[in-house]
C-alpha cells in the first residue's frame, strides 16, 4: 500500500479545527452586547425616574457590590460558603458518578434506584432543608447535605444515562474483539459517557449553588445565605441585588472550574 | 475454514406467535484463503449471517463450524470490519488499531509495534496520533481494517466496509485490500451491496434471496489475479457482473410482483 500517497494526498491532509473569523466572532458578540447594553440603560432610567423600591437603579447596586467587596462582608461569608459548597460537590460528584455507574453497569441496580433517582429529580429539594435542620441542627451536616441533594441527581441520572446509551456499534465492536463484560464496561461506556458525564457535573454544580444559597437562607445565620437574608428588606434592596449578582457570577466561574478540573482529570478529547 | 449446514436463524415475535424467519437452509463451505462474497437485496440476512459467523448473533437452526469447532460466539481466528468503522473517537488511530491486542493483554511495547506495523500496512503512516474525527471516512476505515488486521485473525468479516464511501474512495480501497488479502492469504467474507465491488474482489459470490434470507446461488469468478483497473474493464467482469445484475433483479421484481398481489 505505497505509492499511491501523492494520488489522495489532499484527501489525507488532517483536518484542523477552523477559528472563527474576526467576522464572525463579531456576528456571535454584537447582539449580545446589544442586548446587555439595552438592559442596564433600562433598567438604570426605570431604577431612576420609577423610584420602586424593588428596583434600584443599576448604578446603585454596583456601588453597594463594590462595597461589600471592600469592606469585607462578602469574603467574610465566602469562606463559609465555599467550603460548604466544595465539601457538597466533592461527595456529590464521587457519589454520583458511583451510582450512576452502578446504575449502568447492573441492571439490578438501575431497576433499584431508578424510580427514587428520577422521582428526587422532580422534587422540590428545598422542603428537605427543615428536616435536616431538625435532625442536624444548623451545622455543616444540614448544609452539606442540602448541597448534596441539589446536586447529586442531575449527576447519578447523566451518568447513567451515557454509561447506557453508548453506540451500540461500539459495544458490538468490544464484543467481536473478545472484550468481558467488565472490558467493554472500563473501555468502552465510561470513555463513551464522559461527554455526558461532564454535563451532569455541571448541571450538578449549577444546582449545587443554589442548593447551596437555599440551604443557608433557610439556615439563616451563616455565609452568603445569611446575607441574602439580612438584605431582604425594603430598605436594602441594591444591597440584596448586588448579592444576587455576586452569587450568579460566583455560579457560573464556580462552573467553569469544575467543568475544567474535571476535563483534566480525565485526559480526553471531547 | 467455514463450513454452515442448513443454517437458520428465527427471530420470536413479540406475541409468542409464529416466529419470523431470517434465515433458513444456509449451506457454505469456504476453504482457507477464499474470498467470498455476499449479496442480495436488502433484508436477505446477508449481515445477520456475517454476524453469525462472528458468534455475535446465535442461530437457532442447523450447524455452523469455523476451523473445525461449532460457532458459540467470537473468537481470536476472527475479525470483524464494520459497516460504520466502529471506532472509539477518544482514541487516537494508534490506539484504536491496537484495541483488539489490549483486550487480549498483549504488552504494551509490543502490541504498539504491531499496530504500527499494521497502521503503515494500510497506508496510514504518519498519522498514529490523529483522532478519528480528523480523518475522511476512507481513512477511518482504513484504521478499521489495521485494527482487524492487527489481532491477526485467519478470518476476516467485512460488513459493507465501503458501503458509505464514494466510488473513487471505494475503488482505491477495493485494490488495497486486494494487496492485503494477496500477501496474507487470509480467508474473508464480504457482504456488500455493489455488484462490480463482489465480482472484482471475490474468488465465489454467494447471492441470497429474501422471504425468508437464503443462499440462492454460488457464482465462481473465475477472473485471473492479481486484479487490477484493468480488470474492470475486461469483458468478462462486465459479463459477470451483468450475470450478477441480472439474477438480483429477477428477485427484487419477484419480490416487487408478490408484494404488490
Amino acid at each position: 500500500m505505497t505509492g499511491r500517497q501523492e494520488a489522495i494526498g489532499s484527501q489525507m491532509a488532517p483536518r484542523r479545527p477552523v477559528r472563527p473569523s474576526p467576522g464572525a466572532r463579531l456576528a456571535e458578540n454584537l447582539p449580545l452586547a446589544i442586548s446587555a447594553l439595552a438592559i442596564v440603560v433600562t433598567w438604570e432610567v426605570v431604577g431612576r425616574t420609577a423610584d420602586l423600591t424593588v428596583l434600584p437603579p443599576l448604578s446603585e447596586i454596583f456601588a453597594a457590590l463594590w462595597q461589600f467587596l471592600v469592606d469585607g462582608t462578602i469574603i467574610e461569608s465566602l469562606g463559609v460558603s465555599l467550603v460548604t459548597l466544595l465539601l457538597g460537590m466533592a461527595l456529590s460528584i464521587f457519589f454520583g458518578i458511583a451510582i450512576g455507574a452502578l446504575m449502568g453497569r447492573y441492571r439490578t441496580v438501575e431497576y433499584a434506584l431508578d424510580v427514587y433517582v428520577n422521582a428526587a429529580m422532580a422534587a422540590p429539594m428545598v422542603a428537605f432543608v427543615p428536616v435536616f435542620i431538625l435532625v442536624f441542627g444548623i451545622g455543616y451536616p444540614t448544609r452539606v447535605l442540602t448541597v448534596i441533594i441539589f446536586a447529586i441527581f442531575p449527576i447519578i441520572v447523566d451518568t447513567f444515562a451515557g454509561i447506557r446509551n453508548v453506540d451500540p456499534s461500539l459495544v458490538e465492536m468490544g464484543r467481536s474483539f473478545g472484550a468481558s463484560e467488565r472490558q467493554l464496561f472500563w473501555r468502552i461506556r465510561v470513555p463513551a459517557a464522559f461527554p455526558l458525564l461532564l454535563a451532569g457535573i455541571r448541571l450538578g454544580t449549577a444546582r449545587g449553588v443554589k442548593g447551596l444559597i437555599n440551604g443557608e437562607v433557610l439556615v439563616a445565620v451563616v455565609g452568603l445565605g445569611a446575607l441574602v437574608d439580612r438584605f431582604g428588606t425594603p430598605f436594602s434592596m441594591e444591597r440584596l441585588y448586588a448579592l444576587i449578582f455576586f452569587l450568579v457570577a460566583l455560579a457560573l466561574l464556580l462552573v467553569r472550574l469544575v467543568e475544567w478540573l474535571s476535563r483534566r482529570a480525565v485526559r480526553v478529547p471531547v | 475454514m467455514i463450513e454452515a449446514v442448513g443454517v437458520g436463524k428465527l427471530y420470536a415475535s413479540g406475541d409468542g406467535s409464529e416466529a419470523f424467519r431470517a434465515l433458513v437452509g444456509v449451506n457454505l463451505a469456504i476453504r482457507d484463503g477464499e474470498f467470498v462474497s455476499l449479496i442480495g437485496p436488502s433484508g436477505c440476512g446477508k449481515t445477520t449471517l456475517l454476524k453469525i459467523v462472528d458468534g455475535l448473533l446465535p442461530y437457532e437452526e442447523g450447524e455452523l463450524r469455523v476451523m473445525g469447532r461449532p460457532v458459540t460466539g467470537p473468537g481470536p481466528e476472527r475479525a470483524v470490519v464494520f459497516q460504520n468503522f466502529a471506532l472509539l473517537p477518544w482514541l487516537t488511530v494508534l490506539d484504536n488499531v491496537q484495541f483488539g491486542l489490549q483486550l487480549r493483554g498483549v504488552e504494551r511495547d509490543q502490541r504498539e509495534e504491531v499496530a504500527r506495523r499494521n497502521v503503515a500496512t494500510v497506508g496510514l503512516q504518519g498519522f498514529e496520533l490523529a483522532y478519528p474525527r480528523q480523518l475522511s471516512g476512507g481513512m477511518q476505515q482504513r484504521v478499521g481494517l489495521a485494527r482487524a488486521l492487527a489481532v491477526d485473525p485467519q478470518i476476516l468479516l467485512m460488513d459493507e466496509p465501503f458501503g458509505s464511501l464514494d466510488a473513487q474512495t471505494r475503488n482505491l480501497l477495493q485494490a488495497d485490500l486486494l494487496r492485503v488479502w494477496d500477501a496474507s492469504r487470509k480467508t474473508v467474507l464480504f457482504v456488500t451491496h455493489a455488484m462490480d465491488e463482489a465480482v472484482f474482489l471475490s474468488d465465489r459470490v454467494v447471492l441470497m434471496a429474501t422471504g425468508p434470507g437464503r443462499v440462492s446461488e454460488v457464482i465462481d469468478i473465475d477472473l485471473p489475479r492479481p486484479r487490477t483497473d484493468a480488470t474492470r474493464t475486461s469483458p468478462r467482469f462486465v459479463e459477470l457482473t451483468s450475470y450478477v445484475w441480472d439474477r438480483l433483479r429477477g428477485m427484487i421484481l419477484g419480490v416487487a410482483e408478490t408484494t404488490d398481489a
